[in-house]
């Protein structure tokens, strides 16, 4: 990872730190939607497996 | 590609520069406690019998009979909603179930059983389902409620004692004696068993040589003529015939069966003295000298009635033949062995004889949920299973040997 001068991770061009609200921005998004989307995405794909094996080899479960 | 790679690595790698450490920590918990609830309140809703209720689908068909049940209002004011009998109360298979319910709504979307018509067309296809399921956990949605181990049966109605103490000795599923608790039966007669679609698929595939013996996978219409428009008859499952003749799709056949000589004779059976059906001529037919010829007559010395073995030449559908029964008898036997063994263990096959079978089946075959043709399988494979042929091949001549002095 290159660094700049001041030891703080360098990205693309905006490379200084974000800015506080920027930072914010990424977190609720992350906390409040990405995070809920993706329990729901496990769970669903966790289903979608269960039933499929239950077609192909399980059975209808016990 | 190579920019979201990076962007999430940043996401996940790059410390935070403004926001403090704590701050993370708080909000990353409230975030997944409020995603926690979300999703269970979730789960709940689609658990609920509003939920279930707005498709129209099963708020017109389900519920009007599920509210003439006891499981809608009752003495005690316990009710069974939907969910609690079709949805599983566990979480891997709940959550398995309502991914299966894509399917239901894709369904819904194209209609699939959007009016009455086609619901009631559909219905035996979803109850099947539903009591495949049930069988499989031993109706373990029912038990939540009611089990075994809770009941008192000694107060229960005198009906019910014998059947639900047998029951719970074997640890049965409710579902086997208990269809149609919460809904109308669909309707089974003329419903056709999907089990016979590998049989016309086996018959498709079937070679078949002139002169060799085969035999009818289903009832099937028999014709005067090749071009099959002089019906004369059906044939029943699992008949033997000889093939004389392929031309085209249809199939010359011989037939050599007994009759009684009584009446028009029109009811043929496999074997001298046995009421084993197969093949059920018009009447206008059945003397006609033109197609039948008598073979030889003999009496049966137990009821005194004379039996004439006859031959015909007809024709039938190609593809109706397989070279060995013994595929219709697997489906047979599952059938029975399912159907037959909910109250009392299915009597062993050879424990009655031929004609003993189709009285005691006729007295049962009401308990069951059989359709007309499987049932009529399993009576020939019953017969044909039956104590006059315990020690001979299938379709070897039972009058041969032992059989007369094995009938009661
Ligand atoms: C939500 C709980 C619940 C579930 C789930 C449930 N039942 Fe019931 N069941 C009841 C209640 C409550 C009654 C009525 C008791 C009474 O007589 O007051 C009842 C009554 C019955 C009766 C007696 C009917 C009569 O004529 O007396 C049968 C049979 C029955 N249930 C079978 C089943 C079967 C089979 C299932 C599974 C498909 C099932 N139940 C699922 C609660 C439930
Ligand atoms: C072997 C078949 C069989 C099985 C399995 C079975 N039952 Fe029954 N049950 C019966 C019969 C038969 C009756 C009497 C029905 C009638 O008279 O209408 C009955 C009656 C009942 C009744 C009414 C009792 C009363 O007060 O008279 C309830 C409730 C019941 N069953 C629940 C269950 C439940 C729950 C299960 C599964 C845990 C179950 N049954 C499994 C055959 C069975
Ligand atoms: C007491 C348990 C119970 C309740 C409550 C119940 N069902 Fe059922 N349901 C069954 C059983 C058992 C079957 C299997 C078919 C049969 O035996 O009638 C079934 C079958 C079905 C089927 C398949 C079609 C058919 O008729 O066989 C649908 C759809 C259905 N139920 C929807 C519903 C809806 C919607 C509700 C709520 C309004 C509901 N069920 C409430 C027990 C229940
Ligand atoms: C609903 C429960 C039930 C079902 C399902 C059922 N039976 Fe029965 N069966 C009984 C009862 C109860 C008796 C005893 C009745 C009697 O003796 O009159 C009986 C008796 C018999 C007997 C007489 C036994 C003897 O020694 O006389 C035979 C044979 C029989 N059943 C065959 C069958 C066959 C074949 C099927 C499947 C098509 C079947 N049963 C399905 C309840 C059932």
């Amino acid at each position: 990872m290159r660094k700049s001068a001041a030891g703080l991770p360098a990205g693309a061009a905006d490379d200084a730190a974000p800015s506080l609200r920027r930072e914010l921005a990424t977190f609720l998004i992350l906390a409040f939607v990405v995070l809920p989307a993706l329990l729901f995405g496990a769970v669903a794909a966790y289903g979608f497996v269960v039933w499929f094996l239950q077609i192909l080899y399980l059975g209808p479960p016990t | 590609m190579k920019r979201l790679l990076a962007f999430i690595r940043d996401l996940f790698l790059r410390p935070s520069a403004r926001i403090g450490l704590g701050v993370l920590v708080v909000g990353g918990f409230v975030a997944g406690a409020v995603a926690w609830q979300g999703f269970n309140t979730a789960m709940e809703a689609t658990n609920e019998e509003a939920f279930c209720l707005t498709c129209h689908t099963m708020r017109d068909n389900l519920l009007p009979e599920l509210q003439k049940t006891v499981h809608w209002s009752n003495r005690t004011g316990v009710r069974a909603r939907c969910p609690d009998c079709h949805v599983p109360h566990e979480f891997t298979d709940k959550v398995a179930r309502k991914m299966q319910a894509s399917r239901e709504v894709l369904g819904q979307l194209v209609g699939t059983i959007g009016t009455r018509e086609k619901f009631n067309e559909h219905r035996i296809v979803l109850a099947r389902r539903e009591w495949r399921r049930l069988n499989a956990n031993g109706s373990r949605e029912c038990r939540a409620c009611h089990d075994y181990k809770d009941m008192d049966f000694d107060r229960m109605r005198p009906a019910s004692q014998v059947a639900m103490r047998a029951a719970a000795e074997r640890d049965q599923s409710c579902i086997g004696c208990h269809k149609g608790i919460a809904h109308q039966l669909p309707d089974l007669k003329g419903e056709h068993n999907p089990a016979f679609d590998t049989l016309v698929s086996a018959a498709a595939g079937q070679g078949v040589e002139e002169g060799d013996e085969y035999y009818a996978i289903l009832p099937r219409p028999l014709y005067r003529d090749a071009a099959l428009t002089q019906p004369v008859g059906t044939i029943e499952v699992a008949a033997r015939v000889k093939v004389l003749e392929t031309q085209g799709d249809a199939q010359r056949v011989e037939l050599e069966l007994w009759r009684k000589n009584k009446g028009y004779g029109r009811v043929w059976y496999s074997h001298f003295g046995l009421n084993i059906v197969s093949a059920i001529l018009e009447k206008e037919i059945s003397r006609d000298e033109d197609l039948v010829t008598v073979l030889e007559a003999r009496e049966d010395p137990l009821t005194g009635l004379e039996w004439q073995q006859v031959k015909a030449e007809v024709w039938l559908a190609a593809e109706s033949l397989l070279d060995s029964p013994e595929e219709i008898w697997t489906i047979a036997r599952s059938s029975y062995n399912e159907s037959c063994s909910t109250c009392h263990r299915q009597p062993d096959e050879a424990h009655f004889d031929a004609n003993a079978w189709p009285g005691l089946f006729a007295g049962m075959v009401g308990f069951t949920s059989l359709d007309d043709d499987t049932a009529k399988v399993v009576l020939k494979y019953l017969q044909t299973h039956s104590a006059d042929f315990r020690g001979t091949a299938h379709g070897a001549d039972p009058t041969l040997g032992v059989v007369q002095t094995a009938r009661p």
